[in-house]
């Protein structure tokens, strides 16, 4: 026996289908990315042929087809929303059409109340006060989660918006090690607050990166394995977003989406594929290799 | 309304961008943020930072890139943005910046920003059209005009201009225009919006009232053109000014150093 013999670090890999277990039905779940970015939507796919129900969804401060989609499925109970659109290319309109027809609950939030909400949730502290001014918009008085109380240090009457403390998160980042250090090679916008304020967080990743090229530049390192559960390998695992600094977002898909038949999108893109590489089969090599482009 | 002519050469969307840029000659030194699907503010910016504010410090909302000087994208989230840029701010830098209550001397912040409704007050709404408990129209969502009581500057852009977009009163305040309630919360370093940049013409807010009123007109636009397309009675100056036209220099700024791919020209602006 070696005399240094020392124990071994526990990687932390696993499968779209054990990431999409921990998500269980009536889940507090927040997703990564912004508008058509790095979203990590092979496992929201997965989340959905699971036929999960009744999720409470943290929509990311600029939501498009992750929120979307979860929304047509039918897997959304309550909707936490900052912005829920498909930016240059319109509404959202499974979301649109879901709260018009009062099938979901929205609860409307905005960029402050996203954010810092997160914030507190990941400090645990229970809730967050604004500063004076907010009073002379409508969210606060028309959304029933802001609440009012008072500033013990001026006596005056502030604003105060919950935290938010999600069961998971789940992100997309271009590259992770089996221990969870992520590599972000782009915006990391929301990415890591989630991470911090979740109770578990996944990461799909394009590319599982070694230990050492972690170490020979930790400075990249865009959010430490600590906060993460789980890390699986999905290639082309934002499709049709982009992922970034790895290949841009496939307008086209995105458009098909916003204007097809949802239950056809869900029988081709969805249930019909076996797995992730069949899903990708339908836009094919030469498609998605075309794509890439770094930055 | 469709068949206003402006001069043959440039396109609606490339005087607009003009017009903002020139806004911006007057925040040099200053902080200015854009949202999502915002080429028109960003291509503005872009051009003020090349010709008229250098030390104009500017955020591509989303994806969080600081003076981006890559080529107009479509997306300002899009990470092809980043490239030329100088920092990535994450969502909480960001906060950081638009909820900051202190100018440092004389430096403002400043918001290009727009909504599915801006009334003659210059509040405006992201989140429905009609009663916000049975909306006919369920909106985005209010994400960053949060910080319209928080901003220094607020300016708005449309890249329509109807009556469904400029309405009376909006259905929803997701950022206040010259409301009593703004005077009343808001500190007064956070000032209520100065300019609406619309494909009709450059607005502002009479200081007696608060209601809207015409800037400039841009070329070939008529006052009954303006009338006819809003939703409320627009004030109209004595003397109506004219749009001026982009110079040569700005144009060409714009065509092979802003924007080479020609999105403004391929914007879908209507009036």
């Amino acid at each position: 026996m070696d005399v240094i013999d020392t124990p071994q670090r526990t990687p932390k890999l696993g499968t779209l289908a054990q990431a999409a277990a921990l998500i269980t039905d009536g889940s507090t779940l927040a997703f990564g990315g912004v508008h058509s970015h790095n979203g990590p939507m092979a496992l929201i796919r997965e989340i959905v042929r699971r036929g999960t129900k009744g999720l409470k969804l943290i929509a990311n401060v600029s939501a498009g087809m992750p929120a979307d989609l979860l929304v047509g499925a039918g897997c959304v109970d309550t909707l936490t929303v900052c912005y829920v659109g498909l930016e240059h290319l319109g509404m959202a309109p499974r979301y649109r059409k879901a709260v018009e027809e009062k099938r979901i609950k929205v609860i409307d939030g905005d960029e402050i109340y996203y954010v810092l909400g997160l914030k507190a949730g990941a400090l645990g502290l229970p809730f967050v006060p604004y500063p004076p001014g907010h009073e002379a918009r409508d969210n606060p008085k028309r959304e029933p989660t802001y609440q009012r109380t008072t500033d013990p240090y001026t006596g005056r009457e502030i604003i105060v918006s919950p935290a938010i403390a999600p069961d998971v998160a789940i992100i997309h980042a271009a590259k992770c090690d089996p221990y969870g250090n992520v590599v972000h090679l782009g915006s990391v916008v929301g990415d890591a607050l989630i991470a911090k304020a979740s109770r578990r967080t996944i990461v799909t990743t394009e590319e599982i990166v070694t230990l050492e090229s972690i170490q020979a530049d930790p400075k990249r390192t865009s959010i430490p394995g600590h906060y993460i559960d789980m890390v699986v390998k999905v290639p082309y695992g934002s499709h049709p977003l982009s992922c970034h600094g790895v290949y841009n977002h496939d307008e086209p898909a995105l458009i098909a989406y916003r204007d097809g038949d949802i239950d056809a999108y869900l029988r081709d893109y969805v249930f019909g594929p076996a797995d992730h590489f069949a899903y990708l089969e339908k836009f094919g090599i030469e498609r998605l290799l075309n794509l890439r482009e770094s930055i | 309304m469709s068949n206003i002519k402006t001069a043959q050469d440039y396109s609606v969307g490339e005087l607009m961008a003009v017009a903002i840029a020139r806004q911006m000659k007057g925040h040099d030194g200053d902080w200015a943020a854009v949202g999502a699907y915002s080429q028109l503010p960003a291509a503005g910016i872009k051009l003020a930072r090349i010709l008229y504010a250098p030390n104009l410090w500017w955020l591509a909302g989303g994806g969080g890139a600081i003076n981006s000087s890559s080529k107009l994208q479509t997306s300002t989230s899009d990470h092809r943005v980043i490239r030329g840029a100088e920092y990535v701010m994450d969502m909480e830098d960001i906060v950081d910046i638009e909820m900051w209550r202190h100018n440092r001397g004389n430096e403002q912040i400043v918001a290009v920003i727009g909504g599915i409704q801006i009334d003659k007050r210059g509040s405006s709404n992201m989140v429905c059209v009609g009663d916000y408990a049975a909306p006919k129209v369920r909106g985005v969502g209010t994400v960053g005009l949060c910080f319209g009581v928080s901003f220094g500057v607020l300016y708005f852009f449309t890249m329509h201009h109807n009556r469904k977009i400029f309405v009376d009163e909006v259905d929803f305040i997701s950022s206040p225009g010259h409301t009593a309630d703004r005077a009343k919360y808001v500190q007064s370093l956070c000032m209520p919006p100065k300019r609406v940049f619309s494909p009709l013409g450059v607005f502002d807010f009479a200081p007696d009232s608060g209601f809207m009123r015409i800037h400039s007109l841009h070329p070939g636009v008529t006052v009954a053109d303006v009338q006819a397309a809003t939703g409320f009675e627009v004030g109209v100056p004595a003397t109506v000014a004219e749009t001026e036209a982009p110079t040569a220099q700005e144009l060409a700024v714009l065509r092979r150093i802003v924007d080479p791919d020609g999105l403004l020209k391929e914007l879908r602006i209507t009036r």
